[in-house]
């Protein structure tokens, strides 16, 4: 007799194996979201640094290719030795660090910068063929900060680039510090730092230049409007100025053609189909991809630290670069998944990671790592795999490192698309792995109306509203229950019962209009407070929705709609977002409503034009 | 640089990283295809980051998620329904891919399918899995007991004719 254990154990394995290797993609996850929280740096990790070597700043800047372009740091003592305080901050933090820089390496400050009260620390050090920065609180010497390191070859078609974008909570009360930094040649003597309102001049010192500005935390329902960086300019000794090559790190960002700050209404959509460099065809094919001495369990390289999540049967720390800090955990996790786990420059313990199946795409399986200005990609390969390359979409080719089936690539965010390739012995494509394009600043399109206002259906009572008083069919609907809502707009053509639940407690949605997300004309969201349920949104999209005084509010452009709105109900609301003006935030307004946390917003989906929305809103920017 | 309002943002994130393939692989035990399986992964931890705030932590953050993607996997099976209840464990049509390599397993009902899956692929205990679906906890050891009941019956029955 088989035991159904054993059955049920042997069918949900023999359904994984056959599964696709699924990529996690937290970015799609939290544009879902429509998370407005400060970007939480994805825990795709960082450890910065393609770094470390020797450890001091020496004048090996000769050697390296760039002689006459770092001009200071080719004589070997830019700026001026780092003060006990943040040497030793440095030193503390690097011996507690799992991926960590040679003992013995010496900063040396760079620059110094005050905002909002608070000064911040730029300091430098050479490791090898890399050239190093390190962003630090000077007030926090120890903490981890941002460490970042570029080598010569990234430097070399641009005149300056930003390796770190960063954000730091200081204060209290709460203030967020946020900015970018990086490196710039000798031709270079300020830099135009561009943020969605108004822009930074800073100067370069010591081939470094910091661009930082502080804004209020505020609160959920009180926050500043987020002002990223969105393009930087070199301004140049001999005159002029040249686009700096930059992926904005708004969120989600994207890449602004020539820098050019945006004329209209824009989103970050799609980058178009770019195509990927390098050989895509697999000439050499790998019949069973696997690592052999990760099954044995071989103890190579280091011992894994703790897991937070998951169990790991078994775990090493490889570094693929000896001259290189950078490592990457691979283990076998629960059920045999494959599981990999990065580690933040500095950081004393894990970082990020994840576990799946071995080698369901081919014999290159992609690790973990941090959506950075310098991103350092890496993964596994399985055996036979002799040497891994990067084929960026900028026409350079980086060779990665590789030890023990981990490779390690460090590249600019501003190179993408990229294809990595693994090659076996006899130098033949073994397995390929595509990294995506940046996503590229567009136009909010124009919404597209086929049928003219007057073949319209007469508005029914839910589509009747007043902006003046945000009533709907001349009722508060805001703060009703489910069935008072009912009573109020009459019997919805979908009652979804459990659309979410809090804790245990199913909440509704009534959809008036039709029962799909693309046909529904109104959807009326609710929120739990103690026991009870509550109207806290009303989504539109319903085109004969009208306005008491306004008509037809959604065969309008959503741009000439808000418009519409300030002229009409500038007493009402005042404007928090204007149309497509942030876009990270997608072709949308915000209006919130004077002296009250409710409000409005509106705007355009831009992959579905034909339907602008409108939205009524318990917390118009909570 | 992680701002201590946002912690359970990176307890959600680390939790997507970590578990992501075994999340993709229960949903795909739902809707039957990878790509819908993908979508409601991606719906369901979009939805515990909206209602992040609401969870108490009064039981496990990872059995509150799978309650997110479960529902979320739920939704991208069915149509809508009217007046819908929470309790909605009508047998979907079965995944092909669940069918062909899991015959036994895949002819279980729904909920003790779901249970099944959550109890050995995703490795949760019973009180996560209840949680998760929000059922009762003996309501998941009775679901597990029948399953394995049907399985051994199965199991006989091939044996008997083979």
């Amino acid at each position: 007799m088989v035991d159904a254990d054993v059955v049920i154990r042997d069918e949900l394995e023999a359904l994984s194996s056959g599964a696709p290797d699924e990529r996690p993609d937290w970015d799609d996850v939290l544009r879902r979201a429509g998370d407005r929280s400060p970007r939480v740096r994805p825990r795709r990790l960082a450890f910065a640094l393609a770094v470390v070597t020797a450890a001091v700043l020496v004048a090996t800047a000769l050697a390296t290719g760039i002689p006459g372009r770092l001009g200071s740091w080719v004589s070997g003592t830019p700026g001026s030795p780092a003060p006990a305080g943040l040497q030793h901050g440095f030193e503390s933090s690097n011996r507690a660090a799992y991926a960590a820089f040679p003992a013995g390496t010496k900063l040396r400050l760079l620059l110094s910068r005050t905002v909002g009260g608070t000064t911040f620390s730029l300091l430098g050090f050479r490791n090898g063929d890399a050239y190093c920065l390190r962003l630090v609180r000077t007030d926090h010497p120890d903490a981890i900060g941002r460490n970042e390191c570029l080598r010569a070859e990234e430097l070399s078609n641009v005149p300056a680039l930003v390796v770190g974008d960063v954000r730091f909570s200081v204060g209290d009360p709460a203030k967020n510090v946020n900015g970018v930094y990086g490196f710039a040649d000798d031709t270079v003597r300020s830099l135009l730092v561009e943020r969605l309102r108004g822009q930074d001049a800073v100067a370069v010192k010591n081939n470094v230049f910091l661009s930082l500005r502080s804004v209020r935390a505020g609160s959920v329902q009180d926050h500043p409007l987020p002002n990223p960086v969105f393009a930087i300019h070199a301004r140049l000794r001999s005159g002029g100025t040249k686009n700096v090559p930059y992926v904005s790190a708004s969120f989600p960002g994207g890449v602004v053609p020539g820098g050019k700050r945006p004329t209209g209404p824009s989103y970050f959509g799609r980058s178009s189909q770019q195509s990927v460099p390098g050989p895509a065809k697999v000439t050499a094919p790998i019949a069973h991809p696997t690592i052999a001495w990760l099954k044995k369990h071989e103890e190579r390289g280091k011992p894994l630290p703790p897991v937070r999540f998951g169990n790991v049967v078994f775990g090493r720390v490889i570094q693929p670069d000896p001259d290189d800090p950078v490592a990457v955990g691979i283990a076998i996790g629960a059920r045999g998944a494959l599981c990999d786990y990065a580690f933040a420059p500095l950081a004393p313990r894990i970082s990020g990671g994840g576990c799946g199946t071995w080698f369901q795409q081919g014999p290159i399986r992609l690790g973990t790592w941090e959506v950075a200005p310098i991103e350092h990609f890496n993964g596994f390969v399985a055996d036979g795999i002799t040497h891994v390359t990067a084929f960026l979409g900028s026409g350079r080719i980086v060779q990665a490192a590789l030890r023990d089936n981990v490779f390690t690539v460090a590249v600019s965010a501003t190179e993408l698309p990229a294809r990595i390739v693994g090659y076996d012995a006899q130098n033949r494509v073994a397995g390929t792995a595509e990294m995506l394009g940046n996503s590229v600043l567009r136009p909010c399109p124009t919404p597209t109306f086929t049928k003219p206002v007057g073949a319209l259906p007469r508005a029914k009572p839910w589509e009747r509203i007043d902006l003046a008083n945000m009533t709907v069919n001349g009722k508060q609907i805001l703060g009703l229950s489910p069935a008072a809502v009912e009573a109020a707009l009459g019997k919805p053509a979908v009652v979804r019962g459990a659309a979410q639940t809090t804790n245990g407690v199913a909440i509704p949605e009534l959809r008036y209009g039709g029962a799909l997300p693309s046909s529904l004309g109104l959807s009326v969201t609710f929120s739990k407070k103690g026991d009870r349920i509550f109207a806290n949104q009303l989504f539109f999209q319903s085109p004969s929705l009208t306005d008491a005084k306004l008509g037809h509010v959604l065969r309008m452009d959503p741009l000439v709609l808000q418009h519409a709105i300030e002229r009409r109900y500038g007493s009402v609301y005042r404007l928090y977002m204007s149309y497509g003006s942030v876009p990270s935030f997608g072709c949308n307004a915000i209006l919130a409503r004077r002296g009250r946390p409710s409000g409005l917003g509106l705007g355009l989906d831009p992959y579905r034009p034909s339907r602008p929305f409108l939205v009524i809103r318990k917390n118009a920017l909570g | 640089m992680r701002g201590r309002r946002d912690r359970r943002l990176e307890e959600i994130e680390t939790l997507y990283r970590e578990r992501f393939a075994y999340f993709v692989q229960v949903a795909r035990a739902i809707v039957g295809d990878s790509e819908r399986a993908r979508d409601a992964v991606q719906d369901g931890f979009a939805a515990a980051i909206r209602g992040r705030e609401s969870f108490r932590g009064d039981g496990p953050l990872e059995a509150w998620v799978w309650r997110m993607v479960v529902n979320a996997a739920r939704k991208a099976l069915r149509p809508p329904l009217v007046a819908a209840g929470a309790d909605q464990f009508e047998i979907a049509e079965l995944p092909p891919r669940l069918l062909e390599t899991s015959p036994l397993v895949a002819r279980l009902p729904e909920r003790q399918r779901l249970v099944v899956f959550l109890r050995y692929y995703a490795g949760l205990d019973y009180r996560s899995i209840a949680a998760a679906l929000e059922i009762e906890v003996g309501t998941v050891s009775a679901a597990l007991a029948t399953a394995h009941a049907s399985i051994r019956k199965a199991l006989d029955e091939v044996h008997a004719n083979g």
